[in-house]
């Protein structure tokens, strides 16, 4: 019989890659969920309801800041809030009771946490998304700015374990779905600013998305949502703030998910790369006079190697290459692979899925909250991503996908990644409906450890106990001329092994904010050669022979 | 549509057949000669007896029918469909005239075909060609149907024969195959596998199973299935390709690049083999090897979009951009709707300076990514 011959319509995303690390020298992590253990009970919740209202599955971010200045890393950790069933469109949800607060948990010497929400004042008010950690003030005491659905807060830290919302004198409150924010000082006047991403022109207006059957119906495409413009609030005199989108040129409307900042081109002024859902990204270059251009398509950062848009969700803006400029690794979900480019130096970047393997091993995955840190101290920047698809009903309707998937780590070789997830603990096989992800060292052990949040769902602290005997250094700036926190400073630290490059910040991720001590891995180094600190204001700071296996404080010098 | 000497060596058997089972010895001898005589074409003989038998016994069903067919033979359909259903009026169960109308109907009625086999194989469930005309029916037509893009036509038609002959292998294959060309994944993964339960060693039913795997992006079990089918057909260089190309799909492209040369060995005109392994190179940074495979693909197939994009690449990489800017054109005029030729082609006028023109095919690039879900790509419907 000879039945016609027919166009073979076969997976969207057939793509190649190149698994350009050694397959064979596999140094596995060990991470080990240490929450309970801690003292940490938060379980976030997500409202959900046979409505599929958005929100519900986005799920909210983390902190790891140190709001006391006791040395230990404190968390805060964002909840949702109650919606009804139905919700009218055009609610402002507000959380109704204690087990829709947000939570900050103090972390006591011991190493174990006490939750202080209440003394602190910091519950948050409704349906929270995320949390970026900046000194806006430079008084010495990290703040607080919480993204909610409707109105965002910012929390002034007091000094004295207590916080006050300043948002309404601060004229931060923004308006709409906000996601992902960071601090950033982009005019480097020593104060910080404030970018905040939203996600889209949303309501809770009743949309009914995928199949009209019991039990599949969908959370949304955001194609169906208009995109809505960023907010930057320009720091006018530490208190007050000026919402400046428009002048500064950031008037394109995105799907934001995710915000990070580099100095990707090496001119002194940070830019911020936005990460977008389902629409092509944004990276809005710093032109040096308090306005920023969007430059995504022709930096080749806007959409994959082979021209496709992606949802793109978590993003990191860090140099894992170590050529000393920064690079971009943004998570997505399964079927597109994980994008990264590297700088290209001269403006642009390259896709580098294939050529770093990261397709091979990303294309089935869906990742929100991601960071580069090195594991295992050996001066390569690693990843970490939490996981799992954003529908809910995906695992019926693509059985390859799932909504809840293990945590991610990817070691970097310097010749590409690897995929060392399954020997590095048990927690990588745990089904997560991964969402928040935040690094920083809570045990100043000198290894790199993460809380990742889930959607609705509890968070896990993941303590690093990866076994070896590299070195490390971490630093923790303080600006004088600049601003306190150093945010936006490009460390190059050299050894004999070579060069390590970051940028001091504490964004990044899926609406996390990290810590904002800067964490390098020595390998087998025991000094540094030389640092290179070149601060927001210009000033160039450098230290030599400075000794591993520490945590130094290093104050920006007098001009 | 069945040839019409196969039609009637069929009729004739089952006349036969029934002739002896249903009627005293001397009549059913006298009707196997009417057979025979009109197996050899005479029909005035043939007819001479029958009117003779219809005179004893006017109501005869296997006399009808044995009528029918020489009206048949004479082209008198119409006469032929009357003659039959007046044999089945008079109430005896008997299987030849439903084969017959069967036979009638076929070409242009298949449903109506497929009703009176159904009848016929109530009445004979053992009767082999009753069974092997339905199948024959249904397959035909189904495949009749594909060929004029009546793909729901086909569907139904197979479904109805499938109601007969469940467990049917061929049929189920069938029915997998449509269902896959109208996208019904799900349906299609169910046939063929119940295909290959009935008979584990049918390749083709492998091989379209592969595909469907494949296209619900369970590349796992497509790579598994596509394996089996090399098994069974090691020397199908298209499906060394099928499985180089699953493998990409699943990122493993050093063995993606050994099914894509193994296809080459085998037939060294796989276009498309050396395509991929182009695309691999230049997915490698072997920009030498990738620029030397595109431009073989180019020798075969000037207008290959995929190659010429991949050269406009590796030119736009190089940072020759008027070069990148030739060769894009030309792959977008070969393939339009090309995703990735339209974004290259966006980012060289960029780098040209032509800012206005990149964001227009900037937008051209995303607007062919809502249209089409992505890349699409070509792969034998068979092997």
């Amino acid at each position: 019989m000879s039945l016609g011959r027919g166009l073979f319509v076969a997976l969207a995303a057939l793509a190649l890659t190149i698994a350009a690390g050694p397959p064979n020298t596999v140094t596995p992590g060990k991470f080990t969920d240490i929450t309970e253990h801690c003292g940490i009970h938060f379980l976030h919740r997500a409202s959900p309801t046979p409505k599929k209202y958005l929100p519900e599955t986005m799920g909210s971010g983390v902190a790891l800041f140190d709001y006391d200045n006791d040395g230990l890393l404190d968390i805060y950790l964002v909840n949702g809030a109650h919606l009804d069933d139905p919700t009218p469109a055009g609610t402002i949800p507000k959380k109704t009771e204690p087990a829709y607060w947000n939570r900050l948990y103090h972390q006591k010497k011991d190493g174990t946490f006490e939750d202080v929400t209440e003394r602190a004042g910091v519950a948050g008010t409704g349906y929270g998304m995320g949390v970026a950690v900046g000194d806006y003030d430079n008084d010495g005491y990290e703040d607080l700015y919480v993204t909610q659905y409707g109105r965002n807060i910012l929390y002034h830290n007091n000094g004295d374990g207590t916080f006050t919302d300043v948002t309404a004198t601060a004229g931060v409150a923004g308006s709409g779905w906000s996601t992902s924010a960071t601090w950033v000082d982009y005019d480097n006047d020593g104060k910080l600013d404030l970018v905040v991403a939203r996600y889209m022109v949303w309501d809770f207006s009743d949309i009914w998305c995928g199949e009209r059957q019991e039990g599949h119906r969908a959370y949304c495409h955001p194609d169906i949502f208009k995109p809505i413009t960023f907010l930057l609030f320009h720091n006018e005199d530490g208190k007050h703030f000026r919402e400046v989108s428009k002048q500064a040129g950031l008037t394109i409307p995105g799907k934001g998910l995710g915000v990070a900042i580099a100095d990707y081109d090496h001119d002194g002024y940070p830019d911020i790369f936005v990460a977008n859902d389902s629409m092509q990204e944004f990276l809005f270059h710093n032109k040096r006079n308090g306005t920023f251009e969007e430059v995504g398509l022709e930096s080749e950062v806007a959409v994959d190697g082979d021209g496709r848009t992606y949802a793109g969700m978590g993003v990191v803006f860090s140099d894992y290459n170590n050529d000393g400029w920064p690079d971009l690794i943004i998570a997505d979900l399964g079927n597109e692979k994980y994008a990264s480019y590297t700088n290209s130096r001269d403006g642009s970047f390259q896709y580098a899925t294939y050529a770093n393997g990261l397709a091979g091993i990303t294309l089935l995955h869906s990742g929100w909250g991601v960071q580069a840190i090195d594991y295992d101290n050996d001066g390569w920047k690693d990843l970490i991503v939490a996981q799992g698809h954003v529908l809910d009903t995906i695992d019926f309707t693509t059985p390859t996908l799932h909504y809840k998937e293990p945590p991610l780590l990817v070691r970097n070789t310097g010749q590409g990644f690897v995929d060392v997830s399954k020997s590095s603990g048990a927690v990588f096989s745990q089904q997560w409906a991964g969402r928040g992800l935040a690094s920083g060292d809570i045990d100043n052990d000198g290894k790199m450890d993460v809380v990742i949040t889930t959607n609705n769902g509890p968070a896990y602290l993941l303590k690093n106990e990866t076994s070896g005997n590299n070195h490390w250094l971490m630093l923790k700036l303080a600006g004088t001329k600049s601003n306190r926190d150093g945010i936006g400073a490009a460390i190059q630290l050299k050894t004999p092994a070579g060069i390590q490059y970051a940028t001091v910040t504490t964004g990044g991720s899926y609406c996390s904010a990290n810590d904002v001590r800067v964490h390098f891995g020595l390998g087998q180094e025991t000094q540094v050669k030389q640092i290179e600190i070149r601060w927001p204001s210009g000033i160039v700071q450098k230290l030599s022979d400075v000794h591993a296996d520490q945590s130094l404080k290093v104050t920006e010098p007098a001009p | 549509m069945l040839p019409f000497r196969l039609f009637v060596a069929a009729m004739l058997s089952v006349v036969a057949f029934h002739a002896l089972c249903q009627t005293d010895s001397s009549r059913a001898e006298r009707l196997q000669s009417v057979a025979a005589l009109i197996q050899r074409g005479d029909l005035s003989g043939a007819e001479s007896q029958l009117q003779s038998l219809l005179q004893q016994s006017p109501g005869d069903p296997l006399a009808l029918n044995l009528l029918g067919l020489v009206r048949l033979q004479q082209r008198n359909t119409s006469e032929a469909e009357r003659l039959f259903k007046s044999a089945l009026a008079s109430g005896h169960k008997i299987a030849g005239p439903h084969i017959n109308l069967a036979m009638i109907y076929a070409p242009d009625r298949p449903l109506d075909a497929i009703a009176e086999l159904h009848q016929a194989l109530a009445i004979a469930p053992q009767d082999k060609q009753a069974a092997s005309l339905l199948r024959q029916v249904a397959r035909n037509s189904a495949a009749a149907d594909i060929e004029r893009g009546e793909k729901d036509k086909a569907l139904e038609v197979l479904s109805n024969a499938r109601a007969v002959l469940p467990h049917d292998p061929e049929l189920l294959y069938d029915s997998g195959f449509v269902a896959f060309e109208c996208a019904s994944y799900q349906d299609a993964e169910n046939w063929l596998t119940e295909a290959l339960k009935l008979r584990p060693d049918y390749p083709e039913a492998r091989y379209a199973l592969a595909r469907t795997y494949l296209a619900e992006n369970l590349a796992k079990p497509a790579e598994e299935e596509m394996r089996k089918y090399l098994s069974l057909k090691p020397d199908d260089a298209t499906a060394e390709y099928g499985l180089g190309y699953i493998l990409m799909a699943e990122q493993r492209l050093d063995e993606a690049k050994i099914a894509f040369e193994k296809s080459l060995t085998l037939q060294p005109q796989q276009t498309e083999s050396v395509y991929q392994l182009a695309e691999i190179a230049s997915q490698k940074g072997d920009n030498l090897t990738a620029q030397n495979n595109y431009t073989k693909v180019l020798a075969r197939d000037p207008r290959h979009g995929g190659a010429l994009t991949g050269l406009g690449v590796l030119a736009y990489r190089a940072g020759k951009y008027s070069e990148a800017k030739a060769d894009l054109e030309k792959a977008i005029s070969a393939a339009p709707d090309y995703q990735k030729a339209h974004y290259y082609y966006a980012l060289t006028l960029s780098r040209l300076g032509e800012k206005t023109e990149a964001q227009r095919e900037f937008a051209i690039a995303k607007s062919l990514q809502k249209e089409h879900g992505g890349e699409h790509h070509l792969l034998a419907a068979q092997p």
